[in-house]
């Protein structure tokens, strides 16, 4: 044993000693333990409950119904570029908005009949252009120059780094800004040329101001070409979505790098160009958001509706308030509504990738056409099935860990809850300090047959051998004399 | 979310709690050695009334003799063990009890013959030879006292999938645990004991002195002499059995009874599969439904008569186990991650002569299922 010595906290008395460890204090111990091993058990049951869905089947039928909808809506009113009436809705409402923004700006709605299309959106995009002015808006390359570069008005805004609607577009609209350059990503290639136009010069007087300025013509100018240029005609070419310009992010940085690109980067780079050359830009990947918005709406609608109704049916009359209904209702932050949402958006994205995949088939003559598949293919979609996805993943890696939790505490609550059953049973074994306290009473004051029966109780409850304890007189007498008592 | 014990703190706290019993037994061997001489002295008071001695008289002499053996056996084994400490005082012996080597004094001696089943009333050895080493019955009586998670746990180092790892601890941790509770009710028993044992002998001390003055003349005491007689005779009985009741904390969770039991539950099972076999061959009404059953019963039996046969030949290892996993959840993967452990501890594998085939979850599964079967009957 160690050299630690052990103390063992004693009292006595009269009647002898009584240590701490009693079995009383053991049963205390132990039923505080077990107490807190309840909450926490039932914070663990809260948790789980909080993190397992509760849908039936009704609202299954209900999420997949929404995604079926507005997977037809995907299928006929957003379809592809150029045949899309929702893109229409899209393309007028960043009209307006550019109007908008133009009028706010100060332009004072004028049309100029000069342009190709004089009407008084090119009329603001113009106002914008001129407001917003930047050096890196060439929209093509001269001769050998765009033969060798390919740079054309078609696509002008998806090569032309600055032009893109990301952070890398920032930095390099703030760098052409500065130092009146442009850079394009053309044939997996990192091309900067100079401004030879007429004279650009960024506003400002000192450095952090002409980066506000910089900054604000980035914002100007992306908002006035969102909806065209003032010279295009038609809908124009718009700026180009974020969700395939990030090849131009990566061969920029590989470029600084001087690490190579390969031929996938190129092929693909090109196959996004050619998409947006289609039509596909920023306002086609809003419209494309549109049934997915929908879908997101409607279910949490349902969720809400029915638990409206639950609550009305369940609740009496006089225990509803605004705050309970919200609660039983809020279609927010549950699992049973992200349930529902994984049902709706798979739905969903089942209709789409069925149509993408059945259009690219069928106008492919034999094979697979990937620009008709890409075409309509939803992508916000996509990315927020795979955030619902993502989402159950992480709920039920949570729910594993928390169930193994569970079980650990289950498995520690039936040990404890074993002894506290153990200790019960001995403190009925060693609840005998009344009798023995009465036999020493009963001696004291000399009633010592009272004291005897008492001794019995005491000598039954020890467990002495019934044939052994003294039971009455005659026992007593058999015991000393053989039965032949005389006394 | 709740933190969970360490495999290392729930050891920790097991030491500290074994330690603590040990010195409580080692106190109770004290008191209990007091006890004897009063009860001693009791008895030859009462001998000189009767004009005869007492069979307890024998007994009272038999359990001085009975600790004295255990000291003696402590003291062999202690020159044959390897272990030895720097403890070791002249006229003690050191034994391994628990996770540490433990100088075995006359009074903890004494104290565990106490604590311990065989020396109950009814079990008096018929000579002193046959009483079991302090070793083998702390083995086959006493399974907390002894750890035989601590092989096992050694054994985790060789899992190397993290969470196997996680699992084992967690399954030693509980068993730990338990174990740990058992040992706290056997302190809370044992302080109990010790109280109850002082105020008794001093009660006993007491009822010498005044019974001594009733003369060696029974017929010519009075009936309250003679109720008090009496009454000083129960409380003698009631003050052995403090001595001699085994302290139920140190009890095996899984005894050789129960083993026993619960062989009988399956020859009764067996039984009852015959008597079943035998009515369903009888029905003649329903013939389809007769052979279904007939089948039914002819499988039941054979399966249980198995299982007799398999819990006959794995009785010692069965009961091992029995005492390691009572009260003790295990999900599947507990059990596989289990029987990696055992299969891996040559201890084990050596003492119980297994081979790799021998070590499987139904093995696992059997002992569970006779620590259920006890559950069944006991509640």
């Amino acid at each position: 044993m160690d050299d630690k010595k052990l103390v063992f906290k004693f009292t006595e008395s009269e009647k002898g000693y009584c240590f701490d460890y009693s079995i009383e204090s053991s049963l205390e111990k132990a039923t505080n333990e077990l107490d807190e091993l309840d909450l926490k058990l039932e914070e663990t049951v809260l948790s789980i409950k909080r993190l397992t869905p509760e849908c039936d089947k009704l609202d299954y039928a209900l999420a997949i119904s929404s995604g079926a909808l507005c997977g037809v809506i995907d299928i006929f009113l957003v379809a592809k570029p150029g045949e899309s009436p929702l893109c229409d809705i899209t393309d007028k409402w960043f009209g307006n908005m550019t109007e908008r923004f133009a009028k706010l700006c100060g332009w004072d709605g004028t049309i100029n009949e000069k342009l190709s299309t004089p009407d008084s959106l090119h009329s603001a995009i113009e106002y914008l252009e001129k407001k917003f002015p930047i050096p890196y808006d060439q929209v093509k390359a001269d001769g050998a120059a765009a033969e060798i570069l390919h740079l054309y008005p078609k696509n002008h805004h998806f090569k032309s780094l600055s032009h893109n609607p990301t952070i890398l577009g920032l930095f390099y609209s703030i760098l052409d800004q500065f130092t009146n350059t442009s850079h394009f990503v053309s044939g997996g290639n990192l091309i900067e040329m100079d401004y030879h136009g007429d004279s650009f010069e960024l506003k400002g007087k000192n450095i952090p101001s002409k980066f506000f300025c910089a900054f604000v013509n980035w914002i100007g100018h992306l908002i006035s070409d969102n909806s065209g240029s003032s010279q295009s005609k038609g809908r124009g070419m718009g700026i180009p979505s974020p969700l395939w310009t990030w090849m131009n992010d990566i061969t920029v940085i590989k470029d600084k790098l001087k690490i190579e690109r390969t031929e996938f980067e190129k092929n693909y780079n090109d196959f996004a160009c050619e998409l947006f050359e289609n039509g596909y830009d920023t306002r086609f990947q809003v419209a494309q958001s549109i049934p997915v918005f929908i879908n997101e709406m409607l279910v949490r609608l349902f969720y809400s509706v029915r638990r409206i109704f639950k609550y009305y049916s369940v609740t009496p009359r006089e225990e509803r308030s605004f705050i309970g209904l919200w609660k039983s209702c809020e279609p927010f932050k549950n699992a049973t509504v992200k349930r529902m949402l994984t049902v709706a958006h798979g739905t969903f994205c089942l209709l789409d990738v069925g149509d993408a995949v059945g259009s690219g088939f069928a106008t492919g003559g034999g094979y697979f056409n990937v620009m008709e598949f890409a075409m309509r293919l939803n992508l916000p979609g996509l990315g927020r099935f795979g955030i619902s996805l993502m989402g159950e993943a992480n709920r039920g890696f949570i729910l594993n860990k928390i169930n193994k939790e569970k079980w650990s505490l289950e498995g520690e609550r039936e040990i404890v809850a074993s002894h506290i059953e153990g200790l019960k049973v001995l403190a009925d074994v060693y609840n005998d300090k009344e009798i023995t306290r009465l036999i020493d009473d009963f001696m004291n004051s000399s009633a010592y047959e009272k004291a005897f029966f008492k001794s019995v109780e005491l000598a039954e409850k020890r467990g002495v051998p019934e044939d052994r304890i003294l039971k009455n007189k005659s026992d007593i007498d058999s015991y000393f004399v053989g039965g032949n008592d005389n006394g | 979310m709740a933190e969970k014990k360490t495999l290392e703190v729930a050891k920790k706290e097991l030491e500290t709690t074994l330690a603590k019993t040990i010195q409580l037994i080692d106190y109770l061997g004290v008191a209990s050695t007091s006890l004897y001489e009063s009860l001693n002295s009791m008895q030859d008071i009462f001998d000189e009334i009767r004009g005869i001695p007492d069979d307890n008289r024998m007994q009272y002499q038999m359990l001085q003799k009975m600790r004295d053996a255990w000291k003696k056996q402590a003291d062999d084994i202690a020159n044959d063990t390897k272990s030895g400490t720097n403890n070791s005082t002249p006229g003690m012996s050191n034994i391994e009890i628990g996770f540490s080597t433990v100088a075995v004094s006359p009074s903890l001696a004494a104290g565990l013959a106490t604590c311990f089943e065989t020396v109950s009333l009814g079990l008096l050895a018929p000579s002193l030879g046959s009483i079991p080493t302090l070793a083998a019955a702390i083995a086959i009586g006493a399974a907390p006292i002894v750890e035989p998670v601590s092989a096992l746990v050694a054994c985790i180092i060789i899992l190397s999938v993290q969470s196997e790892i996680d699992c084992a601890r967690g399954i030693f941790t509980r068993i730990y645990e338990r174990n740990n509770k058992a040992y706290e009710r056997a302190i809370a028993e044992i302080s109990e004991r010790i109280s109850r044992i002082h105020s008794e002998n001093n009660r006993l001390i007491h009822g010498i002195k005044i019974v001594k003055g009733f003369g060696n003349n029974y017929k010519e005491m009075t009936i309250d002499q003679k109720y008090e007689l009496g009454t000083y005779m129960n409380l003698m009985l009631s003050s052995t059995q403090l001595v001699v009741n085994p302290i139920s904390g140190l009890k095996p969770f899984y005894s050789n009874m129960d083993l026993d039991n619960y062989i009988l539950c399956l020859n009764e099972k067996i039984e009852r599969c015959d008597s079943a076999y035998l009515t369903s061959t009888d029905d003649k009404r329903n013939h389809a439904q007769a052979v279904s059953s007939k089948d039914n019963c002819l499988l039941e039996k054979v399966t249980t008569q198995k299982l007799k046969n398999y819990v006959i030949e794995k009785r010692t290892l069965l009961l091992y186990l029995c005492n390691l996993l009572y009260g003790i959840q295990l999900e599947e993967r507990d059990k596989r991650v289990l029987c990696k452990c055992m299969a891996k501890n040559k201890d084990i594998v050596e003492k119980y002569q297994l081979t790799p085939n021998d070590i499987n979850t139904y093995l696992i599964n059997t002992s569970i299922g006779m620590i259920s079967n006890k559950s069944k009957q006991t509640y």
